[in-house]
C-alpha cells in the first residue's frame, strides 16, 4: 500500500515538471487529484484497510496530495510566467522607431559647381561646347603650339593609348574644334572630364574636370578678361571676393597669367586654407596665342581672344572647405549627404 | 629651383625683407612656393672655450666642464667623452631653443649643476657634412680660429641664419634657372642695378704640345654645338670652403669635394653644367664629341652598365666613350683622390638629344635640366 502510494507521487511528480502548457498540467491534475483521479482512488479504497493502517496512509496521501497541490502551483506559475513573457515578446510595438522613410540624393559637390558655374557663364551669354575624352594629340597639344619636344607635353604626363591617341589633359581640345569649325564670334565654355598621369594624393587625382572658356571676336583685350573673371569670382565664391593676377606661362596663351582669389574663409588676412597668404590660387588665363588662332584658320590681324581654366575639384573643395580630393570620388554616403 | 638670398646679393643690392622680396617676384613671374629660414629656430647659443674639465663626483660617466664665454663663466656637466680643455664649442644656455621646437634649462645632473648643454652639430640644425671634420655622436668642437668668437651667438659665429626661396620657374624662362638670372630678375624686379661679380682668370701655367695639349673634335654638330675645356694642374682634392658648402647646400645639393663641387657651383651659379676629368684617363689627350656606336657600352659614375645606340652622344678618347654628353659621365674618367690634373668641360649640347638620351637612360639630374 505505501509503495503504491510513493510510486504514484514518484511518476505524478515527473509529469508535473514535464508539462509544457497549461491544458497538459491541468491534465495532470485532474489524472492524481480529480474526481477519478489515482490519489483519490486509494482514498476511496481506504475502507478495504484495517482501523491501525487507516489514520497512517490516510495522512500520507493527504500530506502527498498537499505537495502535489504546491507543486502543481509552482509549475502552474512558471508555465503561466513563460506564456506572458513570450507574448510581451510577439505583440510589442517599439514606439521608438523611426517611420520608414525613402533614401532620397542629392547632388555631388562637384557637379554642384558645374552646373553653377554654368549658370554663370550661360547668363553672361556664353555657350556650352563639348568633345571626346579620347582625343588626338593634335587638338589636345599640336594645336596649342605645344610642338613634340616640348617639356610641357610631359610636365602633363599623359596617358597615351597609342602614339597619337591620349585621353585629354586639359579640356582645351574641345575651344580647338569649336575655332575649326565656326568662325568668330565665339563664346563658349567646355567643362569635362581630364586625364593626367598623377598618383592619387589629397590633391591630386588622375581623373579629374575642368572647365575652360573662350571668347574669340573683334576688339577682344585683357581688360574684358579681367572683367569676366572678376564676375565669375564674386558670382561664385561671394559678392567681396577680389581677384589678382600674376604672370605666367602657357604654350598657348600670350601673355598668360595665374588668377588668385582672395580667401574667403579669412577674406584675405591669412589662414589655414590659403596657408597664411590670403589668397588662393585658382585659375590661369590668358589672351590666346596668335599661332593657336591661326592654326585654327583664324585671322589673329582680325581677330583677338582670351582664354581661361580652372579644375571643378579645386573650386568645391575651397568653396565646401573639403580638404582631401579623394573623398569626393569614394561614393560614401556620409560625405554625399552632406550636400 | 632654390636659391639663397645671401647668394642672390651678390648679383643685386636687397634691401627689403624676404617676405616683400618673395612678394615681388611673383607679381613679376616668377613664384615663389615656399620660403625656408633657417636657423631662425635657435635661440641664446652662445660659442665658448672649455677652461677645465673635472669628474664628476657623483657619476662615472659625467664631466663637469667650465666654459668661458667671454663675460663669464659658466658650468655645464655632460657626458660627452670627446671634449678636451681648450676645445671651442657651442653651449646652449638657460632657455634656449634648438631646431625642433627643443628647450634647453639650466638643472642638476646628478646633484651638480650644468647651467645648459654643450652642443652637438646635428642639434643646431647642421649636418656631419656642413662642417669639417665633424663627427655625429658627440660635441661640436669648432675649429680654433673660431676663438675669436668666444661670447658670440652661435646663429652670428657660423652664419646660420640663411634664407631659402624656392621658385617655380616656367617653361619659357629657362633663364632663371640660374643664380645669376635669377639675380638679373631680382634687379629687374626692384629696379636696382645689376652687379657683375665675376673675376679674371690668370694663365699661369703654359700649354706643352705633347704634354699637357688636349685635342678635341666635334664629330657630330649638330648635336654639339661648341664645345671648351680648360686644365688645370697642381690639383689636389679636398674639401670645398665652408661658404661654398653652404651655399650648394641652400639649393639642395650635396658638397662632395672641391673639383666636383666647383662644377656643381657654376653650374647653379651661371646655369651651364660643366663636368670633370681625370686628364691621364683621357686617352691619347684626345676629346672627340661623337655620336655612341650601336651597342656601345659605357659603365657610368653611378656604376650602372648603359648600352647605347646612334642616337646617344658620348665624350670620347681615343679608345673608349668616358661620358655620356650632358647626362652623366663615366666611371673610368672618374675625378679620384690622387687625381692633380683635371680637365674641366663647358659645352653646349641640343637640349633635345640630351633630354631623350637621359630618358631612355632613367636619369634625371639638374644638368640635364
Amino acid at each position: 500500500m505505501e509503495e503504491q502510494i510513493s510510486k504514484i507521487k514518484k511518476v505524478a511528480t515527473m509529469e508535473i515538471e514535464e508539462t509544457k502548457d497549461l491544458q497538459s498540467l491541468n491534465d495532470v491534475r485532474i489524472k492524481y487529484l480529480g474526481k477519478k483521479g489515482e490519489l483519490t482512488a486509494v482514498l476511496r479504497n481506504m475502507g478495504n484497510l484495517t482501523p491501525e493502517e487507516r489514520p497512517f496512509v490516510g495522512s500520507m496521501v493527504n500530506a502527498i496530495r498537499d505537495e502535489l497541490e504546491t507543486q502543481i502551483g509552482i509549475r502552474e506559475k512558471v508555465l503561466k510566467s513563460e506564456i506572458l513573457k513570450e507574448r510581451l515578446e510577439k505583440e510589442k510595438i517599439d514606439v521608438t522607431v523611426p517611420a520608414k522613410s525613402r533614401a532620397i540624393g542629392s547632388i555631388h559637390p562637384i557637379t554642384g559647381v558645374i552646373d553653377n558655374i554654368k549658370d554663370i557663364f550661360l547668363g553672361l551669354g556664353y555657350e556650352i561646347a563639348d568633345g571626346p575624352e579620347i582625343e588626338k594629340t593634335y587638338y589636345v597639344f599640336d594645336q596649342l603650339n605645344t610642338p613634340e619636344g616640348h617639356p610641357a607635353r610631359d610636365l602633363q604626363d599623359t596617358f597615351y593609348i597609342t602614339d597619337d591617341i591620349i585621353l585629354r589633359t586639359q579640356t582645351s581640345s574641345v575651344q580647338i574644334r569649336t575655332m575649326e569649325n565656326k568662325q568668330p564670334p565665339i563664346k563658349i565654355i567646355c567643362p569635362g572630364t581630364v586625364y593626367r598621369s598623377d598618383s592619387v594624393d589629397s590633391t591630386h587625382s588622375p581623373v579629374f574636370h575642368q572647365i575652360e572658356g573662350l571668347v574669340i571676336d573683334k576688339g577682344i583685350t585683357m581688360a574684358d578678361l579681367k572683367g569676366t573673371l572678376e564676375i565669375f569670382a564674386r558670382k561664385c565664391l561671394g559678392e567681396n571676393t577680389k581677384i589678382r593676377f600674376r604672370p605666367h606661362h602657357f604654350p598657348y596663351t600670350e601673355p598668360s597669367a595665374e588668377v588668385d582669389v582672395s580667401c574667403f574663409v579669412c577674406g584675405g588676412k591669412g589662414c589655414r586654407v590659403c596657408k597664411n597668404e590670403g589668397w588662393i590660387e585658382l585659375l590661369g588665363c590668358g589672351m590666346v596665342h596668335p599661332k593657336v588662332l591661326k592654326n585654327c584658320n583664324i585671322d589673329p590681324e582680325i581677330y583677338s581672344g582670351f582664354a581661361f581654366g580652372f579644375g571643378a575639384e579645386r573650386i568645391a573643395m575651397a568653396k565646401y572647405g573639403i580638404d582631401d580630393m579623394r573623398l569626393m570620388y569614394e561614393n560614401d554616403g556620409r560625405f554625399l549627404k552632406q550636400f | 629651383m632654390k636659391a639663397s638670398v645671401e647668394w642672390l646679393k651678390e648679383y643685386a643690392d636687397i634691401e627689403i625683407t624676404t617676405k616683400e622680396l618673395a612678394d615681388r617676384l611673383t607679381m613679376t613671374g616668377s613664384k615663389v612656393e615656399t620660403i625656408e629660414e633657417k636657423g631662425k629656430d635657435i635661440k641664446n647659443v652662445v660659442i665658448g672655450k672649455i677652461l677645465e674639465i673635472t669628474a664628476h663626483p657623483d657619476a662615472d660617466k659625467l664631466i663637469v666642464t667650465k666654459i668661458n664665454l667671454g663675460k663669464e663663466t659658466v658650468q655645464i656637466v655632460t657626458a660627452a667623452d670627446n671634449v678636451k680643455v681648450g676645445d671651442i664649442v657651442p653651449v646652449a644656455l638657460d632657455g634656449a631653443e634648438l631646431p625642433g621646437g627643443k628647450k634647453i634649462n639650466k638643472g642638476l645632473l646628478r646633484g651638480v649643476e650644468s647651467q645648459g648643454m654643450m652642443c652637438g652639430i646635428t642639434e643646431i640644425g647642421l649636418e656631419v657634412n656642413d662642417f669639417s671634420n665633424q663627427i655625429e655622436e658627440g660635441i661640436m668642437i669648432l675649429p680654433s680660429s673660431y676663438e675669436r668668437y668666444i661670447g658670440m651667438d652661435v646663429v652670428e659665429a657660423l652664419k646660420l641664419r640663411e634664407d631659402i626661396l624656392d621658385f617655380e620657374i616656367t617653361s619659357n624662362r629657362p633663364d632663371c634657372l640660374s643664380i645669376e638670372g635669377l639675380g638679373r630678375e631680382v634687379a629687374a624686379s626692384l629696379g636696382v642695378p645689376f652687379k657683375d661679380p665675376h673675376a679674371n682668370i690668370k694663365n699661369n701655367a703654359k700649354i706643352v704640345p705633347g704634354i699637357n695639349e688636349l685635342k678635341i673634335t666635334i664629330e657630330d654638330p649638330d648635336l654639339c654645338y661648341r664645345y671648351a675645356a680648360r686644365i688645370v694642374e697642381d690639383v689636389k682634392i679636398g674639401e670645398s670652403p665652408e661658404w661654398m658648402k653652404r651655399r650648394l647646400k641652400a639649393c639642395g645639393v650635396r658638397s662632395i669635394n672641391n673639383i666636383v663641387d666647383i662644377t656643381n657651383y657654376v653650374m647653379l651659379e651661371l646655369g651651364q653644367p660643366m663636368h670633370a676629368f681625370d686628364i691621364n684617363s683621357i686617352e691619347g689627350k684626345n676629346i672627340i664629341v661623337r655620336r655612341a656606336k650601336e651597342n656601345e657600352k659605357i659603365i657610368t659614375l653611378d656604376e650602372e652598365e648603359r648600352v647605347l645606340d646612334n642616337d646617344n652622344l658620348v665624350i670620347a678618347d681615343s679608345v673608349r666613350p668616358v661620358a655620356i654628353a650632358g647626362v652623366m659621365g663615366g666611371l673610368n674618367s672618374e675625378v679620384e683622390p690622387k687625381t692633380t690634373t683635371i680637365v674641366f668641360e663647358s659645352a653646349i649640347f641640343n637640349g633635345e638629344s640630351v633630354r631623350k638620351t637621359a630618358k631612355r637612360a632613367r636619369t634625371a639630374n639638374r644638368s640635364i635640366f
